[in-house]
C-alpha cells in the first residue's frame, strides 16, 4: 500500500519527507536555544546590546512598582530564571511532541493513532501552559519584588492577551487532534474494506 | 467479530485455489486473505457481486451472523 503512494504521489511524498524533516529539526533547534537563550537573558541583564536592533520587553513591571536590572541581586536573578523555567517546561515539552509527531510524517507514518496522540498531548501542554502562567506570574512577581521596601513587595496573578490567544490555539489543537484521531480510525476502516 | 464470512468453505466446495479465486474477482491475495481471516471491516458490494457471480452463490452461502461482542 505504502509502495503504491509512493509511486502514485511521488512529489507530494517527497515535499512531506523534506519539509517534516525541516520542521523536525528546527523545533528540536528551538528545544535547545530556549533554555540557552533564556540563561542569556538573565546573565546578560536583558540582552541590554540587542536594544537597539530588537525590542526586548525587559523586565515585567507590576503596576506601580519600579523594577530595573541595577536593584536585582544575582540570587534574585537565578530564582527569575528557574520561575522563568516552568513556562518554557511547557514550551519545550509541546515542541518535543511536535518533533516526534513530525519525525512520523517524515517516515511517512501518516495515519497512526499515535501521530492523533502526539497532537492531542501538543494542545493539551499548551491549554495546561496557559494555566501555569497565573502560578509563573505569582513567582516572577515574588522575586523581582521580595527585596522591595514594605508597600512595594507584591505577589501578582496576571493573564494577558498572549496567554488568552495561546489558549485559543489550545482548544484549536485539541479540536483538530480529536477530528484528526476520527480521521485515522476511518481510514483504518478503509484500509480493511475489501 | 459477529459476522462470519465463509469463503473457505465455499471455496473447498468449488475446489478452487486461493489465488485463482483472488484472480477472478479482481482483487489481492492480501485482501482476500484479510477477508478469510476475518480482519475485514467492510466488504463492497461490487466485490460480493464478484464472489457470487464466480462461486455461483447467493450472499447468504458466504455470510453468517453469530452472536457475540461488537467488534472496536
Amino acid at each position: 500500500m505504502s509502495i503504491m503512494v509512493v509511486l502514485t504521489t511521488g512529489g507530494t511524498v517527497k515535499k512531506i519527507v523534506v519539509v517534516s524533516g525541516a520542521l523536525k529539526w528546527a523545533a528540536i533547534a528551538f528545544i535547545v536555544i530556549m533554555p540557552i537563550l533564556e540563561a542569556g537573558y538573565w546573565i546578560t541583564n536583558g540582552y541590554p546590546f540587542l536594544a537597539p536592533f530588537l525590542h526586548i520587553s525587559s523586565l515585567p513591571a507590576f503596576g506601580d512598582i519600579p523594577i530595573g536590572w541595577a536593584d536585582l541581586t544575582e540570587v534574585q536573578k537565578l530564582l527569575g530564571f528557574i520561575a522563568n523555567l516552568l513556562p518554557l517546561f511547557f514550551s519545550m515539552a509541546a515542541l518535543g511532541y511536535l518533533a516526534r509527531l513530525f519525525s512520523a510524517y517524515e517516515h511517512l507514518r501518516l495515519f497512526e493513532r499515535k501521530n492523533a496522540d502526539l497532537l492531542k498531548k501538543t494542545g493539551g501542554l499548551i491549554v495546561l501552559g496557559q494555566v501555569a502562567h497565573l502560578f509563573y506570574t505569582a513567582c516572577i512577581s515574588l522575586v523581582l519584588t521580595c527585596r522591595n521596601p514594605v508597600g512595594h513587595r507584591n505577589i501578582s496573578i496576571s493573564i494577558g492577551l498572549h496567554e488568552l490567544e495561546m489558549l485559543a490555539i489550545g482548544i484549536v489543537v485539541l479540536l483538530v487532534s480529536w477530528i484528526y484521531a476520527e480521521a485515522i480510525k476511518m481510514h483504518e476502516e478503509q484500509e480493511a474494506t475489501v | 467479530m459477529t459476522i462470519i464470512v465463509n469463503l473457505d468453505v465455499m471455496l473447498a466446495k468449488k475446489k478452487m485455489r486461493s489465488k485463482d479465486f483472488a484472480e477472478a474477482i479482481v482483487i489481492t491475495e492480501q485482501n482476500l486473505s484479510i477477508l478469510k481471516t476475518g480482519k475485514a471491516k467492510a466488504l463492497r458490494f461490487s466485490t460480493l457481486q464478484a464472489i457470487c457471480r464466480v462461486l455461483e452463490c447467493q450472499p447468504g452461502d458466504l455470510l453468517a451472523f453469530e452472536q457475540g461482542e461488537m467488534p472496536s
